[in-house]
């Protein structure tokens, strides 16, 4: 052996020419897992980057739409427009804005005092807004003439109406407020009034899938569950504190989450009232509203304490914290229907718009950028145990005061677990049941 | 007459008489109220009581009088002693649960129909939203007739003056006998001289290939090619669309020549020239021509003209590229197949089998222990298995081909699909499978616990991250900051003050070498593979000299300078802790007793001996990087049972870099897919008809679903 030769790459250019100045240079791979001992290790550190990234594009503040003269008391989501949305506020007046260029398009006073609740129909055409005046009026989304501008119609009710939801496809809807009422649209009566024992409801809403179910939050701390056929009330759960609003998963007929006042969320199966199948913490005051996403898979809080909140709703923990120094107490939250954007309406007059994915990049991705992205997405995925991935992934800076308010509720919480255990353990064996999280906040089930 | 009349008069004075007297009494009668407007809101006060109600017992005892209506007074009476009288209803508050309580019952039932849809979507891999379903509705009569149009008045007239030719598509009919005698003799003759004209041309062309004379047939195909080239230049001129298509005749071509081995340095012939090439110029140029030959089919029809110029002009061999035989690329093309191909022979082939077939066998064990692990893991596995055949032969096959199923399609849908067929052959007490088999839950022994609802199954496992968001106030995160970037300037500055190590002699060393033996990691990939690598190695690329394969950089020069690095750094070094002054004097040109120097040197402890201190060109570690431990998974994440588990989810890679293409896009597709800028609407009951979710049978997830409390 004189000269040894090598053997080294060398390939003919003409085959690696392209075809055309857009095709993507041919790279010759082998995939022989033993000539790449080191993939894992390799992704590790593409998912650390990932990760990083994510982070540092994680900027979910998209705008405000500010008009309101006084704090934002509830929101509508248009049924078949996504730029549409209307928002009452606590002065009665009623805006329609357009969400893709930020403006106000229409404005009017709707309500002598509070706008309580507005619903779209579900072809969109009209919403109807009830207010403190205890009138339900109904308008046109959309202004052809002068005539449109009055509502199209106003019924009067008996008593304050706090809330109103429209039927998926029949053209009734319900409101509440003394009773849980159903009205059609061409009667001035109520077609039918619902009682149970309480006498002030504060939220009501329709189920979008099993669409005869609506589900309403009373001030008896209790979720009642009617059909709006001929059995009307149906059960009732009695929680430790009252909840303040309520939404129905879209994709899953069974499972509703509730917003309570002691800083959680709840999401029950209708079929298993009994306990909650998941509690949602995380909040450190009262969760003012709730929504779901149009997946069914998240659903967003809007808390008193100035924080909007992301949940998976097979999770216990939030996804995702939001805030800004400006906004206030939250009053609302809507998840857009493309499930891209979160709307929230806040004390201070503001509507804020944020992305649902805090660093998810907007507008068209090429081809190639999607599968990027697709492969960062997955490869968090995959390390997400990682502490290294895990810690940055979900680190979250938020103010001062929410802070404090978790070290107090921690305070508070081992405080009572303390408590208990020592009662516990100065008590006859057995007097002190283990009682499960899910199960303590429910007071009873009424039939 | 009168009679009557004074009867009124009683009547009437015993009418005032009573309200007389009734008014004497001073206890109130309620009127009896009117129902005058149709409300849906009845009081109770409000009922009409029916006081002159209608006593069969006084009836039937005015028929009885005559003897005539005996049989009716007893049919009234037998019907009166018949009828029952109504319990009294329930109370209202009780009435209502009742009500409450059914009305509940039966919204269970009809919420429970969606349990396969909630279950399966929250299952599968990945789901597309809007979720859209093809309508199998026809279009309706209305919409259908529209698209006929009525003609204008104008179009009418139009249509008067200068009528459509009607297009006649009547078929003609068929005559009994389409040809007169003559015709058909004629038709005949013509047949057979068509038929003689064709075995004499089959004759021809058998007699030619049978000519062995390698010029008739060189001149044959260049007559051919002329007579092609001409014909071709006159369609390009009387129909360049037809030349067009000719064209891609010759597309064609070099598509087929692409995947023939025709005109490649693989064949009989080329080899034998090979071998000769290396002493004969000539015929090196032959091998060249042949291969140039090849490489013009090949190359792709950049411009038509000057194309067909070159397909059709004898090959002129490109010669600085052409000329070396020995050159990679003319010799053969970067082909895998084909380097497996030219490898593969001989006893390689035989080695390389054995290989596979050892490697086949080990994957499908592996399989079997997975599953037998997963079923052990499982609380209650559920017996009714593939059950295997009586021969172990034949079961292994049926193993193997399991095995090639999962490895073609990742997802185990086919498996379960295939399930209620294994049900039926259950009960048979061999069972081995590799299938995917969902446990079947016992609903009375487990704790009835709703995290089971984060327990549903996914086909593609994923670690459940559910903790609280690591929260902490901007104040903190600068501090942490700051402390970072403290610790980075602190090592730039480091690595600064170290001071550049000078280059390597550019001579070599001839007594600097380093014996290398192929070395692998330690990775979980089987041995064998390992094996088979080296093997391959050794038979294409002979042992190697290390130092003279990196002739440029001195690796081994750059090794030993590491090794010796690593030792200098946890050398314990002397500390010198002399104060020059102290106790004397001090100062320029002072020189400090060596005496107190001596004094005040804190001597290291003695260096302990190395693990790689006489084992020549190797590096030992000695000590854990506690750098590395950070990055360490302390314990297995939630869904995974086992650490063999996770640790393969973390060993299968995602990207393109070490899996093809599609598997790539396969793995990374996120689960949930959404279209921007489309409403994505509410769930629709018509996803209950739809056959996927019909057809969902876990049972296990649905039970777990539909759990009563």
């Amino acid at each position: 052996m004189s000269k040894m030769k090598i053997k080294v790459i060398s390939r003919n250019p003409d085959d690696y020419l392209r075809a055309t100045k857009r095709d993507i240079h041919k790279l010759p791979r082998n995939y022989d897992p033993s000539l790449h001992p080191l993939e894992a290790p390799r992704e590790y550190v593409r998912a650390m980057n990932a990760v990083k990234l994510e982070r540092v594009f994680a900027k979910p503040f998209i705008g405000n739409l500010d008009g309101h003269r006084d704090g934002v008391s509830s929101l509508a989501k248009h049924p078949s427009r996504l730029a549409v949305l209307a928002s009452g506020a606590f002065d009665g007046e009623i805006r329609l804005w357009d969400l893709a260029v930020r403006k106000c398009t229409r404005n009017f006073v709707a309500h002598e005092g509070w706008v309580r609740a507005l619903c779209f129909t579900p072809q969109g055409d009209t919403f109807t807004s009830v207010g403190d005046d205890k009138t339900i009026k109904t308008w046109k989304s959309e202004v052809q003439s002068s005539v449109d501008e009055e509502p199209v119609n106003t019924l009067l009710s008996m008593s304050v109406v706090t809330g109103v939801t429209h039927h998926r496809s029949k053209p009734i809807f319900a409101t509440c407020g003394e009773h849980c009422q159903l009205w059609e649209n061409t009667r001035n009566e109520p077609v039918k009034v619902f009682k149970w024992g309480v006498d002030s409801l504060h939220h009501v809403s329709f189920n979008q899938v099993e669409q005869n179910l609506l589900a309403s939050c009373a001030s008896d701390r209790s979720v009642i569950l009617y059909d709006c056929r001929e059995s009307g009330p149906l059960r009732k759960v009695v929680m430790e504190l009252r909840s303040n609003a309520l939404s129905w998963n879209p994709m899953e007929a069974f499972i509703f989450t509730v917003a309570n006042e002691d800083y959680n969320l709840y999401t029950f199966d209708v079929r298993k009232l009994k306990q909650p199948i998941n509690v949602h913490m995380g909040h450190t005051s009262a969760v003012i509203d709730v929504d779901y996403a149009p997946t069914g898979r998240e659903f967003v809080a809007g808390s008193y304490d100035k924080t909007v909140r992301i949940f998976e709703s097979l999770k216990g923990n939030s996804r995702d914290v939001y805030h800004t120094k400006r906004m206030q107490r939250l009053t609302c939250v809507k998840w857009t229907l493309d499930n891209k954007y979160i709307l929230s309406g806040s004390d201070e007059m503001n509507i804020r718009m944020w992305k649902a994915r805090a660093s998810e990049k907007l507008g068209v991705l090429k081809p190639r950028e999607r599968t990027a992205l697709n492969y960062a997405d997955s490869l968090k995925e995959k390390f997400a145990n990682h502490p290294q991935v895990k810690r940055i992934a979900r680190h979250r800076h938020v103010p001062k005061h929410i802070l404090n308010a978790q070290n107090e509720i921690r305070t508070i919480k081992q405080k009572a677990k303390r408590k208990e255990g020592n009662r516990r353990a100065h008590s006859k064996p057995g007097a002190i049941p283990f009682v499960p999280e899910r199960q303590r906040h429910i007071v009873k089930e009424d039939e | 007459m009168e009679d009557i009349e004074d009867t009124d008069l009683v009547a009437l004075e015993h009418d005032r008489l009573i309200s007389a007297v009734s008014k004497l009494d001073k206890t109130q009668h309620i009127t009896e109220p009117t129902r005058n407007e149709p409300t849906n809101l009845n009081s109770e006060f409000n009922l009409i009581k029916r006081t002159n109600k209608l006593n069969i017992d006084n009836v039937a005892k005015v028929l009885e009088d005559t003897a005539h209506h005996v049989q009716i007074s007893k049919k009234l009476k037998k019907t009166q002693s018949g009828a029952k009288v109504l319990s009294k209803p329930l109370e209202k508050p009780q009435a209502e649960r009742i009500k409450r309580a059914t009305g509940y019952e039966e919204t269970k039932k009809k919420v429970g129909r969606w349990d396969p849809v909630v279950a399966r979507s929250r299952t599968v891999d990945y789901v597309t939203f809007p979720i859209k379903h093809v309508s199998a509705k026809l279009e309706p009569t209305s919409d259908f007739l529209t698209k006929f149009k009525l003609k204008s008045e104008l179009e009418k007239e139009l249509e008067e003056v200068d009528p459509q030719p009607m297009v006649e598509d009547e078929e003609e009919e068929e005559p009994i006998f389409p040809k007169s005698y003559e015709e058909m003799v004629e038709y005949r003759q013509h047949l057979a001289k068509m038929r003689a004209q064709q075995s004499y041309k089959a004759a021809k062309a058998k007699r030619q290939s049978k000519i062995k004379s390698k010029k008739f047939h060189r001149v044959l195909k260049k007559e051919k090619l002329k007579q092609e080239l001409k014909e071709f230049e006159e369609l390009q001129k009387r129909d360049p669309e037809e030349a067009l298509k000719k064209l891609e005749g010759i597309e064609k071509a070099r598509a087929l020549e692409r995947h023939t081995l025709r005109h490649k340095s693989t064949g009989k012939w080329a080899k034998n020239k090979l071998i000769r090439a290396k002493y004969d110029k000539e015929v090196r140029q032959q091998l060249a021509d042949q291969l140039s030959v090849g490489r013009s089919l090949t190359k792709k029809v950049q411009d038509n003209q000057s194309s067909d110029d070159e397909g059709d002009d004898e090959p002129t061999p490109n010669f600085t590229l052409s000329q070396d035989p020995f050159n990679p690329w003319m010799v053969q093309r970067s082909d895998k197949s084909n380097i497996n191909a030219e490898f593969n022979f001989g006893y390689k082939k035989f080695v390389q089998n054995k290989l596979n077939k050892h490697k086949e066998s080990d994957d499908s064990d592996s399989d079997e222990n997975d599953v037998s692990e997963k079923d052990i893991s499982n609380e209650k596995p559920l017996k009714n298995e593939k059950s295997t055949s009586p021969e172990p032969k034949e079961e292994k096959s049926t193993v193997t081909k399991a095995n090639k199923e999962k490895t073609a399609a990742p997802k185990t849908k086919k498996g379960k699909r295939q399930l209620p067929a294994a049900k039926l052959k259950a009960k048979k007490p061999l069972a081995t499978s590799n299938w995917d088999v969902e446990t079947v839950d016992d609903t009375d022994n487990k704790p009835k616990d709703n995290l089971e609802y984060l327990k549903l199954k996914k086909q593609k496992t994923k670690a459940v991250i559910d903790e609280e968001l690591m929260e902490s106030s901007s104040k903190t995160a600068e501090g942490m900051a700051n402390e970072e970037k403290d610790e980075t300037i602190s090592e730039l500055v480091k690595a600064a003050q170290t001071p550049v190590q000078e280059s390597a002699d550019s001579n070599i060393d001839p007594n600097r070498f380093i014996e290398v033996k192929p070395k692998y990691l330690n990775t979980a990939i089987s041995q064998v593979e390992n094996e088979y690598d080296q093997l391959d190695d050794d038979q294409v690329v002979p042992r190697v000299n290390i130092e003279e394969v990196f002739e440029e950089d001195d690796v081994v020069a750059s090794f030993r300078q590491e090794k010796e690095d690593e030792i200098n750094k946890d050398k314990p070094e002397d500390i010198n802790l002399t104060l020059p002054g102290w106790g004397a004097w001090g100062g320029k040109g002072v020189k400090p007793q060596k005496r107190k120097k001596n004094r005040f040197i804190l001597k290291a402890p003695p260096k302990m001996p190395r693990r790689d201190e006489n084992k020549g060109d190797i590096i030992i570690k000695e000590f854990k990087d506690p750098k590395l431990a950070v990055h360490k998974v302390k314990d297995v994440p939630f869904p995974f049972e086992s650490v063999k588990d996770y640790e393969a989810s973390i060993r299968a890679p995602l990207g393109n870099t070490f899996i093809p293409e599609k598997a790539h896009k396969k793995l990374i597709r996120p689960s949930i897919i959404t279209k921007a800028g489309k409403i994505i609407e509410p769930m629709d009951e018509e996803e209950l008809l739809v056959p996927k979710n019909r057809n969902f049978k876990n049972q296990s997830v649905i039970k777990l679903l539909g759990r009563k409390k």
